[in-house]
């Protein structure tokens, strides 16, 4: 066992030896190997700048003459609307089931992440065909009121309802884990001091967990303007509807491919602009000693916690799952044997995406820990840039840089440039972590931010000095962060569509692919059964990383703790 | 351990994961690349880029299969994004045929020169000539009309004549459509251009917008659901979308409260258009891509691929299956149906101006 000063002698040489080595060869091994790997994982969404290299002004003029105003307007209220309804409905609902008891919280708290299995376009087109004109309800109300007309429930505020719902699990997840890892010494004191029980939460607690919102709001803010085939299916026209239109209508792949630019721009912009907003204000969460302990609620608060949390479930998940099951035994005839195929092809998929993702990302996040500065900052974000372009265009831009390349592949390197061919797994692979990179990222960010300084002076001080104890102190903290990264790559993967549509091998068709070839036909009705079979999927993942979560505390055992 | 050693610690196992992950992933990747690299060097089956879904052709291709021994592989996509790929692979495309809905698609490939010229006496036979490229480059395999729907209770038939007809002030409130940015209308409002011009065309479909009930909606399906619900009494969808919505009620043992129009029967006729298919350019098996074809086009090919989806075959000595012959004989449009890809742009404009979308 080495003694305490040794050790740090040997820590402080092994960092300027490093350092050393990065400034005598400039960029060093590590830089270069680390632009290598950016360099992959952006090129598809550089290939989409490749295109203004041919400016369609005349396309550009026409859409400013007819609809671009609109569309800004529309992606601008989308995004907002999406943004704002997630902030607080998973704000209050990570709040509500970490710092409150209630019955039934102990599973509600978990199934409120399950909205997650459901690919968003599934969401909502279940939604309209339980509540849209035609639909289960609607259907129903005539039948029993001859009179009644039916409402058109496609209005923007309903389109904003249904992403958020299906979006909100983003939230919920990443400032749960704020919320439980957060000591409960800033909020007693506030309180101590004479606040309210709102004001503390609004002055203590908030502030506090809004790196974590700031993460999640990110990702949803991406996944938002790179939705497509959910706007579509209400037929809001936003920038990525104008892609489509663009691509497929006017047959002018560059122009679109220069609107997915602007979307490019708006990743880049957002992460920049919460910076600026924070200003020079830093959230150092101080080392804490005890976690909160969820409060007890009883009579009517119990009745209207559960109530809320229920409905919020019911209304993400629980509904659209019976709407799908409905459909699903109406095509039941139509379910064969090549499910299991299925199955295991999207868990291979997701699974070998997130075992890549989730090392790099680590490494990424760790490197700009450690490095510090602007530079490595710029680099994480422009790796989750990727997220916020549809995915039609990712896959179109991973194709095109590769058909740019492959004639000038040297016929040495023929080999291994066949894995990057499309139609190969290597090429979907990397594409699906140009695009969810983001997701790996962020989450693995606002977790990593709980291991601070003073925590790994502390456990110096008190000796610990062998790598076994070390893990032992930080091994749960991160394994949150990484169950949550985990969870977000695995299910968005699984339920990826276009990238996975354009890239797959031969015959090596997933869930969502086979959801997509009947909703194109709108056989809604027979993309029921890989619908639910895509949901019980996600239910592995999810299971799995709420296990790993931070543990609520429980107030039988509050007699053991001073604080 | 600093602060420092412990990221450094992080990265070194993140780093340590990574490789063990890339081992394991690109060993699994052999696969498909496998099959790929087989097809691309010319393997024996040919394949098949297609953006009709694989439900539909699966089927055909099985007894394509049985006929003549010859195996068939595809890949389905929606239409622009195969056609992307054809144009990146360039030379290492592995494709023999693109199958695609919608001449302005195929009109599109043939412009982007990913499809080769062929010259096939079959197939000039049973493919009708304005269903067919001039050129050869791509033929017609199955009609699908766009037809008018009303409800019977609240439209008479005799009521409706043709699609300008609906621009009228008696359908005001009454018309539902499907969005300007699906194919088929862009084709439709081509056609319109084509044979009324520009302004008249202009006309007709801001006549259209003025008379909707409802905001257009994302799929035929929908516009149909709005006129059964009564929001609106009338709409154009594309013929198998009705026959299938009709199917799904007798199934159910109801009587659907909707009636097809074919509008413009008597002159010039009914607007159709096509699913198709074209050799590529880099075919790595030109002559049995041909044969898929010729095939395809052949009667009971044609029985099949027209059935499997509810519409009308292009080969006219095929008969038509009885939902189809229940709505009467078919007058169609005999307008080169290349003319929507060549005006396809100018439709999206125009709808685009008249705040159609």
């Amino acid at each position: 066992m080495w003694s305490t000063r040794t050790r740090t002698r040997e820590a402080s040489e092994l960092s300027l030896r490093w350092s050393m080595l990065g400034r005598y060869l400039g960029l060093g091994v590590l830089g270069s190997v680390v632009l290598a790997l950016v360099a992959i994982l952006l090129a598809p969404s550089l290939g989409v700048l490749l295109a203004w290299t041919d400016p369609q002004v005349e396309v550009w003029r026409h859409l400013a003459d007819t609809r671009l105003a609109t569309l800004f307007l529309n992606t601008a209220f989308l995004l907002l609307g999406v943004l704002g309804f997630t902030a607080v409905l998973g704000v209050g609902i990570a709040w509500l089931n970490t710092a409150f008891v209630y019955p039934g919280h102990v599973w509600l708290q978990y199934a409120l992440v399950l909205p997650l299995a459901i690919p968003v376009y599934v969401l909502a087109f279940a939604f309209l065909g339980i509540f849209g004109i035609g639909g289960s309800l609607q259907t129903q109300l005539q039948t029993w009121w001859p009179t009644y007309t039916q409402m058109d429930m496609r209005s923007p505020l309903v389109i904003v309802l249904v992403l958020g719902l299906a979006l909100f699990p983003y939230v919920y997840l990443l400032v749960r884990n704020a919320f439980l890892s957060q000591g409960v010494e800033l909020l007693e004191a506030s309180r101590t001091l004479g606040l309210t029980r709102y004001q503390s939460f609004k002055r203590a607690v908030l502030p506090a967990i809004r790196p974590a919102l700031a993460a999640a709001l990110v990702l949803v803010a991406m996944e938002t303007l790179a939705e497509f085939a959910a706007v579509s299916i209400f037929n809001y026209d936003t920038f990525t509807t104008a892609i489509y239109k663009t691509w497929f209508g006017l047959f002018n792949f560059s122009a679109a491919a220069q609107l997915a630019s602007v979307l490019l721009l708006i990743a880049l912009l957002l992460p920049a602009s919460e910076r600026l907003l924070r200003g020079r204000a830093h959230y150092d969460d101080t080392f804490h000693g005890a976690s909160r302990i969820p409060r007890p609620l009883h009579g009517i608060y119990a009745v209207l916690a559960f109530t809320v949390s229920f409905s919020v479930f019911a209304l993400a998940f629980l509904l659209p799952l019976t709407q799908l099951a409905f459909w699903a035994w109406e095509a039941r005839a139509h379910f064969d044997g090549q499910y299991m195929e299925l199955l295991i092809r999207t868990g291979t998929l997701a699974f070998m995406v997130t075992a890549v993702a989730l090392p790099l990302g680590l490494i990424f996040v760790s490197l700009s820990r450690w490095r510090g500065g602007r530079a490595w900052l710029t680099v994480v974000r422009l790796l989750s840039v990727g997220y916020a372009l549809p995915g039609v265009v990712l896959a179109a831009g991973v194709v095109s840089v590769v058909g740019v390349i492959t004639p000038y592949a040297h016929p040495t390197v023929a080999w291994l440039w066949q894995f990057i061919l499309p139609g190969s797994l290597a090429l979907l692979v990397l594409a699906c972590l140009s695009r969810f990179m983001a997701l790996g990222l962020g989450a693995l960010e606002s977790g990593l931010s709980r291991i601070r300084r003073p925590l790994t002076e502390a456990a110096v001080l008190l000796g610990s000095s062998r790598i076994g104890v070390m893990w032992r102190v930080y091994l749960p903290l991160i394994a949150p962060a990484i169950a949550t990264s985990a969870l977000l790559i695995f299910v968005e993967t699984m339920r990826e569509m276009p990238i996975t549509l354009l890239l797959r091998p031969f015959g090596w068709d997933t869930l969502a692919v086979r959801i997509f070839e009947f909703s194109t036909e709108g056989e809604w009705a027979r993309a029921a059964p890989p619908a639910l079979v895509l949901v019980a999927l996600g239910l592995v993942p999810v299971f799995l990383a709420m296990r790993r979560q931070y543990p609520v505390r429980n107030r039988k055992h509050s007699n053991d703790y001073v604080h | 351990m600093t602060h420092n050693q412990l990221l450094v610690n992080l990265m070194a196992q993140g780093a340590r994961v990574l490789l063990v992950a890339l081992v394991l992933v690109l060993s699994a990747c052999d696969e498909g690349t496998r099959t790929s690299s087989n097809l691309r060097s010319g393997g024996d089956a040919v394949v098949v880029y297609s953006a009709r879904s694989e439900y539909l052709i699966e089927p055909v291709f099985k007894a394509f299969t049985q006929d003549t021994g010859i195996e068939v592989r595809s890949l389905t996509d929606k239409a622009g994004p195969l056609l992307t790929r054809l144009i990146a692979e360039g030379a290492t495309t592995s494709a023999d045929i693109l199958l695609t809905v919608d001449a302005g698609n195929l009109w599109h490939a043939t412009r982007s020169g990913m499809l080769r010229s062929v010259d096939s006496a079959v197939l000039a036979q049973n493919v009708p000539e304005h269903l067919r490229d001039t050129q050869g480059h791509w033929y017609g395999l199955s009609m699908r009309a766009r037809v008018i729907v009303y409800h019977t209770e609240r439209v008479q038939a005799t009521e409706l004549h043709d699609y300008a007809g609906l621009a009228e002030e008696r359908w005001h409130d009454r018309l539902c459509l499907r969005t300007s940015k699906k194919v088929y209308n862009q084709s439709l409002v081509a056609a319109l251009i084509q044979r009324h011009g520009q302004l008249r065309a202009r006309e007709i479909v801001s006549g259209w917008v003025d008379n909707l009930a409802l905001p257009p909606f994302a799929s035929d399906t929908q516009a149909l659901e709005a006129v059964i619900a009564g929001n609106c009494d009338v709409t154009v969808v594309n013929s198998y979308y009705f026959a299938r919505l009709e199917r799904d009620w007798r199934a159910k043992s109801k009587v659907i409260p909707l009636q097809i129009y074919l509008p413009d029967q008597d002159s010039p006729g009914v607007h159709v258009n096509i699913s198709g298919a074209g050799i590529t350019k880099h075919a790595k098996h030109p002559k049995l891509a041909l044969r898929l074809l010729e095939w395809l086009s052949s009667e009971h090919a044609q029985r099949l691929f027209a059935e499997s989806n509810l519409e009308y075959p292009v080969n006219a000595r095929v008969s038509l299956s009885p939902t189809l012959e229940d709505w009467g004989t078919l007058n169609a449009d005999t307008m080169p149906v290349s003319v929507f890809g060549a005006l396809q742009a100018r439709s999206v404009v125009l709808m685009d101006a008249a705040a159609y979308h």
